[in-house]
């Protein structure tokens, strides 16, 4: 189910996408360094926060992965089989749900923030994601995993089609280190992008999340239709060899 | 603070009633025990949050538990033959769980082990001694499975539900916390210093103390913008202060030295010295704190209910844990402990327990964040069930500051005579004068200040007087602006005043014209003058008004009509009431002249108005429509018609302001802001809702879960995440009202900016208003 191309565009994808990590983890991630002036233990606390975080990641993708093998192996998906493959629909929810938060972060559509100071789950959670000491960083990091998240659950839906209890984590687990080194540039304190091309960056990284949409659709879609399965489904996706391309060359 | 009447103890962290124990510190639940320990580690400066690490470590370990178990799962699931390599691996996972999970139960386990010991020795009883024995028969079983080398294991199940169990216990104190801590937000609006001025000479010595230090007699210093501590009487000084915290309006209201201020309400301007007449927490404001504390500690019908079916509870799940257990016990002794275990997880006293009381404080706390102030739980119940309103009096409706309402004009108004109206009317502190100056300032007329040697004059129950010139102008009642000997007379005969032999023009023996020997014999009243003078009568009969002439030399030149207004929001409050009830009935004591007045100026059709009622009259009136079956809403001041509040099922009392416990009535509103009574009403019947929801969920919940969970259809982990899932469903329903009712704060804000408006168009410079007090 996993291709070779597939867990490096989604570390891509992590890795352009984290201008929207910045947007709504960046907070959390700034107060990991309090009580810290140092660059070093500044970058070492942002380390293990982020390790933290991609642990609760794969976690998830582990979880997701066993839902989704479950799923398609129940008595309904399999007696069902023959026309639809449970797979195939994880495979194109997963790819929309991509291609909409891309376009959502592209700027396409407005978001309606909503206020959650009505949460109550908000005042415990914040008591998680404190930091303080090192295990305090590592604990906040694995809770802010848990957030609620848009891009998260994408690429969860992602994890959950590929229905592998090894590749769901590693799907989840390799967004999550492309996560990882603008999240940790700028919660160590250094902003290396001006904001023109932070801007810039971000339409990229939209991009880069579309493409990954697009694929994950078309692979679906050719998963659903069992003539066609004969052949490698990446062969019959008409996205995947002009698309994966350009996405990686932006990426670089 | 004061002290609840009720002598049972409160949990440290929610604040909630615990039941059993006296003085000694008891938290209700572990969520509350929990969520204290968090809070006190993050009070310490610098400490390390043990008690969340704890937890985020049991996550941590409990996570990886579940990656284990799960590829261990998929064996089974797959229905694949695993090769030896696997099969190797599942033995090492077997292992690392057991690993894994041990951690979870000594850094969860030990905590809760804790809570139910100090539970069991404060005489207090919950399952949740019961879950940790079945917690701990899971991990003892698995271990034995493991050590023997077959059997299942499931040490992901404890891990679980220890986290489960700990994390949902914690949102649900926080939950609680967060609608009983609404009340606290009231109580801290007091600041907590104040700066004392020992009386020691001229160079009075300052000392910032707590407050809680001030005693009766202290001088205070309160700067301009802070917030007075205590009541007090104003010892140097004059300012503006804003009671809206009593009044539910923002409008500055004057104080001068010798004047009552109240702890609470801000000083705007300049700096000012009090008196203290009461300790802190101690007065107006404390008392308003008292009754919402005595209110809280109130059972409704419902609360009893449900406090009926909880002492129940806990015996009866206990009793069905055991049960289930021996029952299931003959498929296995892990089937039965998962099973007892589901029991008592997904049996939620708590959804039980809270269902009312956490419905009613939220309650309380939104009402008196909105002025209305409920007395009990009860007093919510009876006006959630109102059928009929009674406004007790007219009182109520108006705003008490007369208005203009009509300029008649007998004969032509030269600019002087406008001067001198102003200059008379300026004069006096009368309503009636204030009244016609906001009439010429909103009329944006440039009146020019009367040029006259004289100044004007009050005569008592008369009017204000002013010679100019040789003419002698006034400005009052028919009577005294008509003829001089009259006004003595007009209790008797006021209709005669402007024919009788005293009148103008045969004034010559009148005693007082003897004071101005050089008036001119003016002409006598003329015919048209008379019959205008008339239709103001007969307008101002109609109206409920007064009216007020301006006559030179006892010639009417013009005259005022001056008649109460109504409230701005009064027609669209009645008419809310009208809408949420069958009856709506006006009774007052006034002439029968006022009826025709409302009846015009509030387009309402089902409220009946009832005039010349005698109080015991509008008891009556409250018994017939009980006889007909009504729930009856009496809304009166209270001192007036104290009976027929008394006979009603809920008295209201508006505009009580810092009075609150001036009179009996079960509701009592701060403001006089009419739209307040139909807030109150929906605001009731919404708190109901909510309480019949969450009593109905709780109950409908713990049935259908303990019957699944006792014929084994639950696995303990789920019914864990359930019994979250149920107590939050309540305490979140509840938390639903502490949300404004938003169309009304949107009706409530235009209704104060058109008053706000109104007031500024009326008085340049600003008149201060008499505030309740």
């Amino acid at each position: 189910m996993i291709h070779g191309y597939e867990l490096p565009l989604v570390f891509v994808s992590g890795l352009l996408g984290s201008a929207h990590c910045i947007g709504m983890c960046g907070a959390i991630s700034a107060t990991m360094n309090l009580g810290t002036s140092r660059l070093r233990s500044a970058c070492a606390r942002q380390l293990i926060w982020s390790a933290g975080r991609t642990f609760t990641y794969a976690f998830l993708g582990m979880l997701a992965a066993f839902a989704g093998r479950r799923l398609s192996d129940s008595a309904f998906a399999k007696s069902q089989a023959e026309v639809i493959s449970v797979q195939a629909i994880f495979a194109v929810v997963a790819g929309l749900a991509l291609i909409v938060q891309g376009l959502v972060s592209a700027g396409l559509f407005r978001r309606s923030v909503q206020p959650h100071s009505g949460c109550l789950t908000a005042t415990v959670f914040g008591r998680f994601v404190r930091g303080g000491s090192g295990l305090g960083v590592f604990i906040a990091g694995i809770a802010t995993g848990f957030l609620p998240c848009g891009l998260v659950y994408s690429f969860l839906a992602l994890a959950a089609a590929s229905g592998s209890l090894w590749h769901g984590p590693l799907v989840m687990a390799a967004f999550g280190l492309g996560t990882m080194p603008i999240m940790l540039l700028t919660g160590a304190g250094l902003t290396l992008a001006s904001l023109s091309l932070r801007q810039r960056l971000m339409k990229v990284a939209a991009v880069c999340v579309v493409v990954t949409g697009l694929l994950t659709c078309g692979r679906g879609i050719a998963f659903a239709f069992p003539e066609h399965a004969q052949q490698s489904p990446q062969d019959s996706c008409p996205f995947c060899t002009p698309a994966t391309t350009p996405a990686i060359e932006t990426g670089s | 603070m004061d002290a609840p009447p009720a002598s049972s103890a409160r949990c440290l962290y929610c604040d909630l009633p615990v039941p059993g124990s006296e003085q000694q510190a008891a938290y209700c639940c572990y969520g509350c025990r929990f969520a204290h320990a968090v809070v006190r580690e993050q009070q310490g400066e610098g400490a390390v949050q043990w008690t969340v690490i704890r937890l985020g470590l049991a996550i941590f370990f409990t996570m990886n538990l579940m990656a284990f178990t799960m590829t261990m799962w998929s064996l089974d699931v797959y229905d694949v033959s695993p090769d030896p390599l696997q099969l190797t691996l599942f033995d090492v996972f077997r292992w690392l769980s057991m690993l894994l999970a041990v951690p979870v139960l000594l850094l969860l386990g030990t905590p809760l082990m804790q809570n139910c010991v100090d539970g069991l020795r404060q005489g207090r009883f919950s399952t949740d001694a019961l879950i940790l024995l079945a917690v701990a028969a899971a991990f003892a079983t698995s271990s034995v499975s493991l050590l023997a080398g077959h059997g299942p294991i499931y040490f992901e199940v404890g891990a679980m539900v220890l986290v489960m169990m700990t994390l949902g216990r914690w949102i649900e104190a926080a939950g609680r916390q967060k609608a009983t801590q609404a009340l606290d937000q009231l109580e801290d609006l007091l600041p907590t210093e104040a700066v004392r001025l020992s009386p020691a000479g001229p160079s009075a010595m300052e000392q910032t103390i707590a407050c809680t230090l001030i005693r009766e007699g202290d001088l205070l210093r309160v700067r301009a913008g802070e917030r007075l501590p205590v009541d007090g009487i104003l010892h140097a000084g004059h300012t503006c202060v804003d009671e809206q915290v009593f009044t539910g309006e923002s409008v500055p209201c004057e104080r001068r030295v010798g004047d009552r201020v109240l702890a609470g309400t801000v000083n705007i301007e300049g700096e000012i010295h009090i008196k203290a007449t009461a300790g802190f927490r101690e007065g107006a404001f404390g008392r308003l704190m008292q009754t919402l504390r005595s209110a809280r500690n109130t059972q409704g019908q419902y609360q009893r209910l449900s406090e009926r079916i909880t002492r129940w509870f806990l015996p009866l799940v206990t009793a069905v844990a055991i049960l289930a257990f021996c029952i299931h016990l003959a498929s296995g002794l892990s089937v039965a402990i998962h099973t007892a275990m589901a029991v008592l997880l997904i049996a939620c006293p708590c959804a039980l327990g809270l269902a009312t009381p956490l419905a009613v404080w939220t309650s309380l706390s939104t009402a008196a964040r909105h002025q209305v102030m409920f007395r009990s739980a009860e007093a919510i119940e009876r006006l959630a069930e109102a059928t009929a309103v009674c406004f007790d009096k007219t009182g109520t409706l108006t705003t008490g500051s007369p208005h203009i309402t009509q300029l008649a004009v007998f004969d032509e108004l030269s600019e002087t005579d406008l001067a001198v109206i102003r200059t008379l009317a300026d004069s006096s502190s009368h309503p009636f004068s204030r009244a016609i100056v906001a009439y010429f300032d909103e009329a944006e007329s440039t009146v020019a200040v009367c040029e006259s040697d004289d100044t004007p004059r009050t005569v008592a129950g008369g009017g204000v007087q002013m010679r100019c010139g040789d003419q002698l102008c006034r400005l009052g009642s028919i009577e005294f602006t008509c003829c001089d000997t009259c006004q003595t007379l007009h209790e008797t005969q006021p209709q005669l005043c402007v024919h009788c032999p005293h009148s103008a023009g045969r004034g010559t023996s009148s005693p007082r014209a003897a004071n101005y020997p050089d008036a001119p014999d003016a002409p006598h009243v003329p015919l048209n003058v008379r019959v205008q003078l008339d239709r103001l009568r007969m307008a101002a009969d109609t109206q409920a008004a007064s009216i007020v002439l301006y006559s030179v030399d006892h010639r009417p030149l013009c005259g005022f009509l001056v008649s109460e207004a109504l409230r701005p929001e009064a027609a669209e409050s009645l008419a809310e009431t009208e809408a949420l009830v069958d009856h709506v009935r006006i009774l007052t004591g006034d002439r029968a002249a006022r009826r025709r007045f409302l009846k015009q100026q509030l387009p309402l059709t089902r409220t009946s108005i009832h005039c010349q009622l005698s109080p015991q009259q509008k008891v009556e009136h409250v018994r017939e429509l009980q006889a007909q079956g009504h729930r009856t809403v009496m809304v009166g001041d209270g001192i007036n018609d104290a009976p027929a509040l008394a006979a009603s099922d809920t008295g209201i009392a508006p505009g009580c302001g810092a009075d609150i416990t001036r009179d009996a009535a079960a509701v009592c509103v701060l403001s006089d802001n009419l739209a307040h009574i139909p807030w109150a009403i929906r605001h009731a019947r919404r708190t109901r809702r909510i309480m019949k929801q969450n009593l109905l969920w709780a109950f409908s919940y713990n049935t259908a879960g303990i019957i699944a969970a006792a014929c084994g259809l639950l696995n303990p982990a789920l019914a864990a995440a359930l019994m979250i899932v149920s107590s939050l469903m309540v305490i979140s329903n509840s938390l639903r009202l502490l949300r404004d009712d938003t169309a009304h704060d949107q009706q409530n804000i235009d209704s104060r900016r058109r008053t706000a408006s109104v007031r500024q168009q009326r008085a340049t410079p600003p008149q201060p208003q008499k505030c309740a007090s």
